[in-house]
């Protein structure tokens, strides 16, 4: 049983380009980091299996639903329900503070809003105490965080993150894989890296590298 | 954590740019209640202070002049006339004329007018006592219910009535000591403004007045211990400053009695509708300048409005991928935007309506402008309502664009920096 599988799938852009990915199987509850330099579609791959873009030949299948037979509103509705994303930039919503943006992500995904479980999910990754701040008062390491827990809040099965050590240090980065690993394990949701950063090779036994 | 709280939440996340739409808004809106709540009241208190005065009959001048002053009680009389040139209209069998109502002008007490006029002036304006009781005989007068309060007078108090509109420090006062019977109810009218005594009163102190500019003067006073009627006013060969007339009916020689008395006698006839109308249009051409900065201000505003928007979209855009991708579908992005130009709209709608019932407040209380104009700031309209769902619509014009853009919107275009 695959959490990801993705089969012949090539993607072409404006001006001719055309970009041929490997097959992905990823098993339920496992991580995965799809690793490369830049430019080579490592974000291209992360939208196409989030479900923002369509591949033009092959097929993608999360949990066994396959992406391009549903219709825009049903991709945007299973994707609130089954996948979480960690974009590269931390991007949060301005007007609400770290708690409210965590209770505005439940109620978007149309879950009851949660104030305990929000709590104890920032307490879990040690942003408690900023649960009242503005999100751009945070440290790098706290957004990326919070971008995360944001991610892993609504138990999907499937996380997709990018580029999230783009912008820390290494304490930070190590610390942040860490987390991620562990949770999104504990969380019984499967993760998906993409990212050129060597330093967290380390972290994961399976990888895939784009050329 | 309801929508109707981040859009709240949006609003003040920049509460400068915020509170300039909602300040240029509220300004839109007050200065259109302030004219609304001003023609209306002024059009009505025009209309309610000349009720039941057909055509006023005065000695020749200006015929603006003769309705603000006996009308309106704000200018001075054109002049005097003699009881004997309006002899036949105080007839009470005069075939045309319902009531005659004469006035003798031209006196005051601490700026306050007094008026010589008869008991059916009272009877036909509806105006009745609220204290003591009316004039029975000379230098007895009642008082206006403001004048009343402000003047601190009761029944029994005396006053000297001064020659002329103005206080002029004494030089000018009557002998005479005149005394307070009755004080009028209040009417939200003139006449509340006003003393009120008998017509012999006037002629009374003016005669006295006269001894001393005239020496051959030689008439004798007679003091009055009753009121004149109109049929008892005609004996004397005095004079008054004007008498109000109301027809019987608006028959053709109604019409045309105007007409003959100025073409045939050394008086004047005026029609008070005619000069209204005429005083009208000319406050009128003020208000329309007035209404046009209204609606120049009113879209600036409704365009102040959609640059706000349209910012915040593009300030927002991330967030709104962000928020797509958590679930959004792109009818609740819309309705986010709208909301935002709705919300902002409601609170310059509330605003202005407190900022324009309340600045109208302060200039009439400053101004004594209801009981000098009938305008008053505690009155509400039912256009006050259209005001307020226009400004709606103008809030929804300038959110329609940036919420359709949100609704619109591409995630992974708009995830990009």
């Amino acid at each position: 049983m695959y959490s990801v599988s993705s089969k012949n799938v090539i993607k072409s852009f404006q001006g001719g380009k055309k970009i041929k990915f490997p097959d992905i199987s990823l098993e339920k509850g496992k991580a995965l980091l799809i690793h490369g330099p830049s430019g080579c579609g490592k974000t291209t791959l992360l939208h196409l299996l989030a479900g923002l873009i369509l591949p033009d030949e092959g097929s993608i299948l999360i949990e066994n639903t396959e992406l391009q037979k549903l219709s825009s509103s049903e991709i945007d509705a299973f994707r609130g329900k089954n996948i979480g994303i960690c974009f590269q930039k931390p991007v949060f919503i301005r007007s609400l503070n770290v708690l409210e943006n965590l209770l505005m992500t439940q109620k978007l995904a149309g879950v009851p809003g949660d104030k305990k479980i929000c709590l104890e999910i920032l307490a879990e990754l040690g942003l408690e105490k900023v649960s009242q701040q503005k999100t751009n008062s945070l440290s790098q390491g706290e957004q990326q965080r919070l971008v995360f827990i944001r991610a892993l809040l609504n138990h999907p099965k499937l996380i997709l993150a990018d580029e999230p050590s783009s912008s820390l240090d290494d304490e930070n980065t190590s610390r942040l894989m860490e987390l991620m690993l562990s949770h999104s394990k504990t969380h019984g949701s499967s993760l998906v890296v993409v990212s050129h950063d060597e330093r967290i090779k380390k972290f994961f036994d399976t990888k895939i590298s784009l050329l | 954590m309801s929508y109707l709280k981040l859009v709240w939440k949006n609003i003040w996340l920049h509460p400068l740019r915020s509170m300039f739409n909602i300040i240029l808004l509220s300004i839109t809106i007050a200065l259109v209640i302030i004219l609304l709540l001003i023609n209306k009241q002024f059009g009505n208190h025009l209309g309610k202070e000349s009720e039941g005065t057909d055509i006023i009959l005065c000695a020749k001048g200006s015929p603006l002049q003769s309705v603000l002053c006996n009308i309106f009680h704000i200018d001075a009389p054109t002049g005097n006339i003699t009881i004997e040139q309006i002899k036949p209209f105080l007839n009470p069998a005069h075939p045309l004329i319902k009531k005659a109502l004469p006035l003798a002008l031209g006196d005051s007490y601490n700026n306050t007018r007094i008026v010589g006029t008869t008991l059916d002036y009272f009877e036909t304006k509806s105006i009745n006592i609220r204290e003591g009781r009316f004039f029975e005989k000379d230098f007895e007068v009642i008082l206006g219910s403001e004048i009343a309060d402000r003047e601190r007078m009761q029944i029994g108090s005396t006053i000297q009535s001064n020659h002329g509109l103005a206080d002029l420090e004494g030089e000018m006062q009557h002998e005479h000591q005149l005394k307070v019977v009755g004080i009028l109810k209040k009417t939200n009218s003139v006449a509340d403004k006003l003393i009120f005594t008998t017509i012999s009163t006037y002629w009374a102190e003016h005669e006295k007045g006269h001894e001393h500019d005239h020496e051959e003067d030689t008439v004798d006073h007679v003091h009055y211990s009753t009121v004149l009627r109109n049929s008892e006013l005609v004996d004397n060969d005095h004079e008054i400053s004007s008498l109000l007339i109301q027809f019987k009916g608006n028959n053709v020689q109604s019409l045309n009695f105007g007409r003959s008395i100025n073409e045939n006698f050394k008086i004047m006839a005026v029609s008070p509708p005619i000069e209204i109308s005429r005083l009208y249009e000319l406050t009128n051409t003020a208000s329309d300048l007035l209404y046009w900065i209204a609606i120049i201000l009113g879209i600036l505003s409704t365009f102040a409005l959609f640059i706000n928007l349209i910012q915040a979209l593009q300030e927002r855009r991330q967030e709104l991928a962000i928020m797509r991708i958590s679930g959004a579908q792109p009818s609740l992005l819309f309705f986010i935007l709208i909301s935002e130009g709705i919300i902002i709209c409601i609170l310059g709608s509330f605003l202005g309506l407190i900022l324009g019932h309340g600045f109208l407040y302060i200039a009439s209380e400053y101004f004594q402008l209801g009981s000098k104009y009938g305008i008053r700031a505690d009155v509400f309209f039912n256009e006050e309502y259209l005001i307020i769902a226009v400004t709606l619509l103008c809030g929804l014009v300038a959110s329609i664009v940036p919420a359709i853009r949100a609704y619109r919107q591409d995630i992974v275009e708009n995830l990009k920096d």
